[in-house]
């Protein structure tokens, strides 16, 4: 009788084990990056981090940029760094808010006590003096932590410090010099890497070599920091030029299907496909995917912002995030999403959404 | 001496020579072209000059045109007459080669005026031909509701001029009533005066920016910014301000519940009854009914458009318009 109840007993113990270990697994929530590729194609205007919003504005009179602070909760907006920026360099900015504890961000430093250099700067979350980090060669952000020289070939992460040589490949050339071509990110300390040799712009075309000169074919490659001797092609079906990576799987889109691949298992799956129109990739935030659909109906232009559950209501139909989202520059973020009024080639204000709460803000860029 | 004459005759002839260059006409060539003009539907004569699809403005009398030239001003006048008739429905296709000069064509002092709008496709100059004036069919775009329409598929530019009339509401924004109150309905009423425009009088009218009421008539036209009118029927809009939106929360809570197209461009038919409960529209006491409601939204504003189950061809026929929402 002993021995039954202790068999019962160890069954219930191993159960319960399980159960709170599937529970764990089903409840992953991944921390949300303070900006995404996306973004960064469209010059980074704003990042976000623990709810506050941050984001750069410019002086009327002087041309002058200060970086500006906006907390989410408070509704409050304040100037996080004393020091001034020049215009010449952007509208680039790039910003991110990084595992360390710094918003950087890309700017020429103007103000008498700085450096006059066109680089990479940072201020800490508290706010206080910038401090010139490196040239944009020198600081190409893979994710919140790590960042690639691309000058030495090495990677460096931001909160150890740590310099890891990339061994694999000869220096990958980010042509535009501070967006992202090709897209590359880290994730879970490996980086993965985007190759898409296009043939109609041979003279811009930077392949990326092996070590022994060979060039990568087009493709995404996976480069595990600690283990380079692994790196390997993914078995993707398609041919990509952008990527998110989530929760163990790459989102990518291809024509108008946004498609899953599964890191582990290879697996791909279909998340959303759209038979009218156009859409548009955003990022991906808690469990949830966030694309941009453009429609022409009855000579009209309709517009949304659309969210996808990718698992736990798999069967859920895409809903509306932010319906006539009418606007340029559309930069998705962990709470809020940014887009811009364009008069010709400037920026003449940015609507902020919080579709977390549903509340509508204007932030001058002025 | 003869030298120092020879040299001056020789300055003279160059200074001369000078002077003919300048004065010499910069010559175009008009060619044929593989593109189609139209007016209104009806082909025209065209040709290209320098790029530019070109019509012969003297030709616009029979597609409904006023053109008239003054001598004194140098200056052809071109004015659309919506009611002037048509007579050139059997042209001939013009038998070309494309790409072979059709004639030469001159620069000339003569300027054209198109609906009152000085025009000239080079510098200000215009272009003419054996006495007849070349217009690029691009600029008949000053007139008023008229559209240029380029099909690069079938090599085809059309211009378009809608029959249109439009009343304007002279809402009283000059803070005479405050907008202090959080509003849930609004009412408006028009009233034809004897200057012929419309006094407004209402309750939450100031809350309402830009009404108008419009007509368009039927076209061909589908352009995202002036789709609104492909039906025919009698229109209205108005914007609410963003900084308005907080008084007029309920209100546009009232609208946007009320929608007959959604945000997708999709039809939501069983609006339209909600839409009427909510919504009474009266022209001259007649009770019209809603069709269809739409929100269009801008960066700064919300523009609500509603079309109204009815067709008004002349704007004289209307003397009073009641809008109730609520």
């Amino acid at each position: 009788m002993k021995k039954i109840i202790n068999v019962i007993l160890l069954c219930s113990i191993l159960l319960c084990q399980y159960g709170v270990v599937y529970g764990q697994q089903s409840n992953t929530v991944e921390q949300a990056y303070s900006t995404n590729g996306h973004n960064i194609h469209l010059n980074g205007y704003f990042a976000e981090k623990n709810d506050i919003l941050y984001y750069f504005k410019e002086d009327f009179d002087t041309r002058l940029l200060q970086l500006y602070q906006y907390h989410l909760q408070t509704e409050k907006e304040t100037v996080l760094c004393s020091d001034y920026f020049k215009t010449d360099v952007a509208p680039v900015y790039n910003i991110r808010v990084c595992e360390d504890g710094y918003v950087y961000f890309y700017g020429y430093g103007y103000s008498t006590d700085m450096e006059h250099k066109i680089g990479v700067y940072r201020v800490s979350v508290n706010g206080g003096k910038s401090e010139y980090c490196g040239e944009i060669e020198k600081m190409v952000f893979l994710s919140d932590s790590w960042t690639y020289d691309t000058i030495e070939n090495t990677f460096y992460n931001l909160s150890t410090k740590q310099k890891i040589e990339n061994t694999v490949t000869e220096c990958i050339d980010f042509d535009y010099g501070i967006t992202f071509l090709p897209p590359i990110y880290e994730y879970q300390n490996t980086v993965y890497i985007c190759v898409n040799n296009r043939e109609y712009d041979e003279q811009y075309k930077k392949t990326i070599q092996y070590k022994n000169g060979q060039i990568l074919e087009n493709g995404v490659y996976a480069l595990p920091l600690y283990e380079q001797d692994n790196f390997y092609q993914l078995e993707l079906e398609d041919n990509i030029t952008y990527f998110e990576i989530y929760n163990d799987n790459l989102y990518y889109q291809k024509d108008n299907a946004i498609k899953q691949y599964h890191l582990q298992y290879r697996t791909t799956n279909i998340i959303t496909e759209i038979p009218q129109g156009h859409i548009d990739m955003l990022g991906i935030y808690h469990n949830i995917l966030y694309y941009y659909h453009t429609v022409e109906k009855n000579g009209k232009q309709y517009c949304n912002i659309y969210g996808v559950y990718l698992y736990e209501k798999q069967n859920d139909k895409p809903f509306i995030v932010l319906p006539y989202a009418i606007g340029s520059n559309i930069h998705i973020l962990e709470d809020v999403i940014c887009y811009a009024k364009m008069e010709g080639a400037y920026i003449v204000n940015w609507k902020v959404y919080n579709y977390q709460k549903g509340k509508k803000y204007t932030i001058s860029p002025y | 001496m003869k030298k120092m004459i020879c040299i001056l005759i020789l300055f003279c002839c160059f200074l001369l020579g000078e002077g003919i260059v300048c004065a010499a006409p910069i010559m175009e060539k008009a060619i044929y072209s593989d593109i189609t003009a139209y007016i209104n539907d009806i082909p025209i004569l065209s040709y290209n000059v320098d790029n530019r699809t070109m019509i012969i403005a003297e030709d616009l009398v029979n597609y409904g045109f006023d053109v008239k030239y003054v001598e004194k001003e140098r200056c052809l006048y071109i004015d659309y007459d919506e009611n002037k008739e048509v007579t050139a429905n059997n042209i001939q296709e013009q038998k070309k080669n494309i790409g072979d000069t059709a004639f030469d064509v001159y620069p000339t002092d003569i300027f054209i005026k198109i609906n009152g709008i000085t025009t000239g496709y080079q510098y200000g100059a215009s272009y003419n031909i054996g006495g007849k004036m070349l217009v690029s069919i691009e600029e008949l775009d000053r007139f008023k509701n008229s559209y240029i329409i380029w099909n690069e598929e079938q090599r085809k530019i059309y211009f378009y001029a809608v029959p249109h009339w439009r009343i304007v509401a002279n809402i009283d924004y000059d803070y005479k009533k405050e907008k202090t109150e959080n509003i849930s309905d609004f009412k408006l009423q028009l009233t034809r005066n004897e200057q012929g425009k419309f006094d407004v009088t209402g309750e939450n009218e100031q809350y309402l920016i830009h009404f108008k009421m419009d007509w368009f008539g039927n076209t061909k036209v589908r352009d995202f910014e002036k789709s609104w009118f492909e039906n025919a029927k009698v229109t209205f809009d108005f914007c609410i301000d963003e900084c308005d939106m907080t008084k007029t929360e309920k209100l546009i809570q009232l609208l946007n519940n009320i929608l007959t197209i959604n945000s997708e461009g999709n039809e939501v038919k069983q609006n339209i009854a909600s839409a009427n409960e909510h919504i009474k529209v009266f022209i001259n006491g007649e009770k019209i009914a809603v069709s269809v409601v739409e929100l269009e939204p801008d960066f700064e504003r919300t523009i609500y458009h509603f079309e109204l189950d009815k067709v008004i061809k002349n704007v004289e026929e209307i003397q009073t318009v009641t809008i109730e929402c609520k």
